[in-house]
C-alpha cells in the first residue's frame, strides 16, 4: 500500500515536472530566441531608425486614445449594463464579447466596408470631406473594435459583482449617481478596472489584422508597430527583431502590471 | 419565475436580433441598389476579383497515378493567371502545381528561411539573382518568362477625377502604390523619378508621394484598393488592367520612355524534390500553351 503510494506520487512529480517543463519550453524558447538572434549593439543602433521611432510612437499614441475612449463609453455602458434588465441584454452580452473570437482580418474588413470612402457609412461621410479608412483614425478605430471586450467583460463583472445596496443607501441618503460612483463603485472597482484596461491598452498596441484591412500601411501615419515587424520582414530583417523585442518587452511589462495590481485585489479582498 | 424572465428574455432577444438582421439587409439591399449621390457616377462595382495573394490554387487530381505534385512560389501578380496555369498543366501533363502567391520579396525572404519549394517564378530579376548568388536556385534553369510595364489605373466612376499623371500630383488626391520592397513598387518609384524629370517637377513629385495613402506588399492589394474605390489611383502592372473585366478599370498610361519594363523570370529551386517534373512545369510556362495564358492574362512576351 504504501510502496504503491510512493510510486503514484513520484509518478505525480514526473509528470508535473515534465508537464510544466514543457509548457515553460514551449512558451519560453520562442521569446529567447528572438534576444539571442540581435547583438544589443544591433538593437541600439535600430532603436534610432526613424520608422522604429514613428511605429512605436503612432502605436503608443493610438493605443492611448483607443483605450480613453473605451474608459469613457464603456465605463457607463458596462456600468448601467450590469445594473439594469432590459430587452435582448444577452444579445448585448453576446456582441461584447464577439471581438474576441472574431478573426480580426474579418472585422478589418467590415470597418473598411462600413467606413471605406464607398461604404455603408462612409459614403455619406466623404460627401461632409471626411474619410476615415486609410488614417490614423482608421487605426484607433480598428483598435477600439478588437480590444474594447478586454474592459468591458472586466467591468461589466465587476459592477455585476458589487452589492447594489451600498449605492442604494447612498442614493437614498441624498448622494447624486455622480457622486456614489465616484466614492463607492470606483474605489471598490479601481484595481479591477485598472487590470482590465491594461489588457486592453495591450490587444490594441498588438493589433494587425483589422488595422492593415482597413488603414493600410503607411509609415509614419498608419504603420503601428505590428505592421512596422511585418514590412520590415521582407526587407530589412534585423528593424523587424528589434520591434518584436520592444514589443516583448512592453507586453511583458504590460503582465507584471497586471499581476501587480490583481494580488493586491485579493490582499484588499 | 426566474425560468420565466430567461425564457422571455431568450425570446425577446431572438426577435431583436430578426428585427436587426431584417433592417441590415434591407439597408444592403439599399445601399447596393442605388448609387451613391455624391458625384453623378454609377457605384464601382468592385468587379476586379483579385485573389488573396497567398491563396494556393490546388488541382484535384482525378486519377490515382503516380503523379506528382510541384510547389511553384510565384509572384502574386500572376494571382489570376495561375487559376488558369494549373488546370491546363494537370491536363497537358497530369501532374499537380500547387502555387504559393506573394510579393516576390516575401517569396525569396521565405526560401532564404527554409521554404522547400520546387519553383520560382520572380517579378524581379535583383531577388532572382540574390537568390541565384546565395545558392538556392539552379543557376541554368533560370529563365526569362514575361515581362509587364507600370500603368497608373483609376476606379470606375473616377472619384478623385484624375485625368492625366500631372492630376496625381494635386494635393488631395488619395493614390495607393506597393512597398519600396515589393517588385512592383521598386519600378513604381523609378518611374516616379524619371516622370518628375522628364515631365514634370519635383513638386509634383513631392505632391504626388504626399497623396500616397496605403503601401502594399503585393501587386494585386493595390489592385483591391483601386477597385474598391478607396483610392482615386494606384500603381500597378497593365497586365492587371487588362486582365480586369470591362469598365471596371480605366487606365492613364506611362510613356514608354519613362516606363520600365519588368522582366519575369522563371527556376528551379536547389530544394526540388524532382528535379525532372519540375523541369516539366518550366518547359510548358515557355511553351506556346503556357505563354497563350499568360498573355491571355495581359503579359507581354519577355522577348519585346
Amino acid at each position: 500500500m504504501a510502496t504503491h503510494l510512493r510510486i503514484s506520487k513520484s509518478l505525480a512529480l514526473i509528470v508535473a515536472v515534465t508537464s510544466i517543463g514543457l509548457v515553460v519550453a514551449y512558451l519560453a524558447l520562442p521569446i529567447i530566441a528572438l534576444f539571442f538572434h540581435s547583438s544589443p549593439e544591433q538593437f541600439i543602433s535600430s532603436l534610432t531608425e526613424p520608422k522604429v521611432i514613428d511605429a512605436l510612437v503612432l502605436s503608443l499614441v493610438t493605443s492611448t486614445i483607443a483605450m480613453g475612449v473605451i474608459v469613457i463609453v464603456g465605463t457607463p455602458a458596462a456600468y448601467f449594463h450590469s445594473r439594469m434588465d432590459y430587452p435582448g441584454k444577452n444579445i448585448v452580452d453576446i456582441l461584447i464579447d464577439l471581438p474576441l473570437v472574431l478573426p480580426p482580418a474579418v472585422a478589418g474588413l467590415a470597418l473598411l466596408l462600413l467606413y471605406g470612402r464607398m461604404g455603408m457609412f462612409g459614403q455619406y461621410l466623404h460627401m461632409f470631406g471626411i474619410d476615415i479608412a486609410f488614417t490614423i483614425i482608421a487605426v484607433i478605430m480598428a483598435q477600439i473594435f478588437v480590444a474594447s471586450p478586454f474592459y468591458l467583460r472586466q467591468a461589466k463583472a465587476l459592477f455585476g459583482q458589487l452589492d447594489p445596496s451600498y449605492e442604494q443607501t447612498a442614493r437614498s441618503l441624498g448622494a447624486s449617481p455622480l457622486f456614489v460612483f465616484a466614492t463607492i463603485v470606483l474605489p471598490l472597482t479601481f484595481e479591477g478596472l485598472l487590470s482590465g484596461l491594461v489588457m486592453t491598452f495591450a490587444r490594441a498596441l498588438g493589433e494587425f489584422g483589422a488595422t492593415i484591412m482597413v488603414a493600410g500601411n503607411l509609415p509614419g501615419v498608419t504603420q503601428t508597430m505590428p505592421l512596422a515587424i511585418y514590412g520590415a520582414m521582407q526587407g530589412d530583417f534585423n528593424t523587424a527583431i528589434t520591434i518584436s523585442i520592444l514589443l516583448v518587452i512592453i507586453s511583458f511589462g504590460i503582465m507584471v502590471i497586471i499581476s501587480i495590481l490583481t494580488k493586491r485585489r485579493g490582499l484588499l479582498a | 419565475m426566474k425560468a420565466m424572465t430567461i425564457k422571455n428574455d431568450k425570446l425577446l432577444a431572438g426577435t431583436i436580433l430578426c428585427v436587426v438582421l431584417c433592417i441590415a439587409l434591407a439597408f444592403a439591399g439599399c445601399t447596393s441598389g442605388t448609387p451613391p449621390q455624391v458625384t453623378t457616377t454609377p457605384t464601382p462595382t468592385t468587379g476586379v476579383t483579385t485573389p488573396p495573394p497567398t491563396q494556393v490554387v490546388t488541382v484535384k487530381p482525378t486519377t490515382p497515378a503516380i503523379q506528382k505534385t510541384l510547389i511553384s512560389f510565384t509572384a502574386a501578380s500572376l494571382s489570376g493567371a495561375s487559376d488558369k496555369i494549373g488546370p491546363t498543366f494537370y491536363n497537358t501533363s497530369g501532374n499537380t502545381v500547387k502555387f504559393n502567391l506573394d510579393g516576390t520579396q516575401v517569396l525569396k525572404q521565405q526560401i532564404e528561411q527554409g521554404a522547400n519549394a520546387d519553383l520560382f517564378i520572380s517579378a524581379s530579376n535583383t531577388y532572382t539573382n540574390g537568390l541565384k548568388s546565395e545558392g538556392y536556385l539552379i543557376n541554368s534553369t533560370v529563365k526569362n518568362l514575361t515581362s509587364n510595364y507600370i500603368i497608373v489605373i483609376i476606379p470606375a466612376g473616377n472619384p478623385g477625377n484624375i485625368k492625366s499623371l500631372a492630376d496625381l500630383g494635386i494635393p488631395g488626391k488619395r493614390i495607393a502604390m506597393g512597398t519600396p520592397e515589393v517588385p512592383v513598387g521598386v519600378n513604381t518609384r523609378q518611374i516616379i523619378n524619371k516622370l518628375a524629370n522628364s515631365t514634370y517637377n519635383k513638386t509634383w513629385q513631392e505632391n504626388l508621394n504626399k497623396n500616397v495613402k496605403t503601401l502594399e506588399t503585393t501587386e494585386p492589394g493595390v489592385v483591391t484598393k483601386v477597385a474598391l474605390g478607396e483610392v482615386d489611383a494606384g500603381f500597378v502592372y497593365e497586365s492587371s488592367y487588362k486582365a480586369a473585366k470591362g469598365g471596371t478599370l480605366s487606365p492613364i498610361n506611362i510613356p514608354v520612355k519613362d516606363n520600365i519594363l519588368q522582366i519575369y523570370t522563371i527556376g528551379i529551386l536547389n530544394s526540388t524534390a524532382d528535379k525532372a517534373a519540375a523541369q516539366n512545369f518550366e518547359d510548358f510556362m515557355l511553351s506556346t500553351d503556357g505563354q497563350k495564358i499568360l498573355s491571355d492574362f495581359g503579359f507581354r512576351p519577355y522577348g519585346t
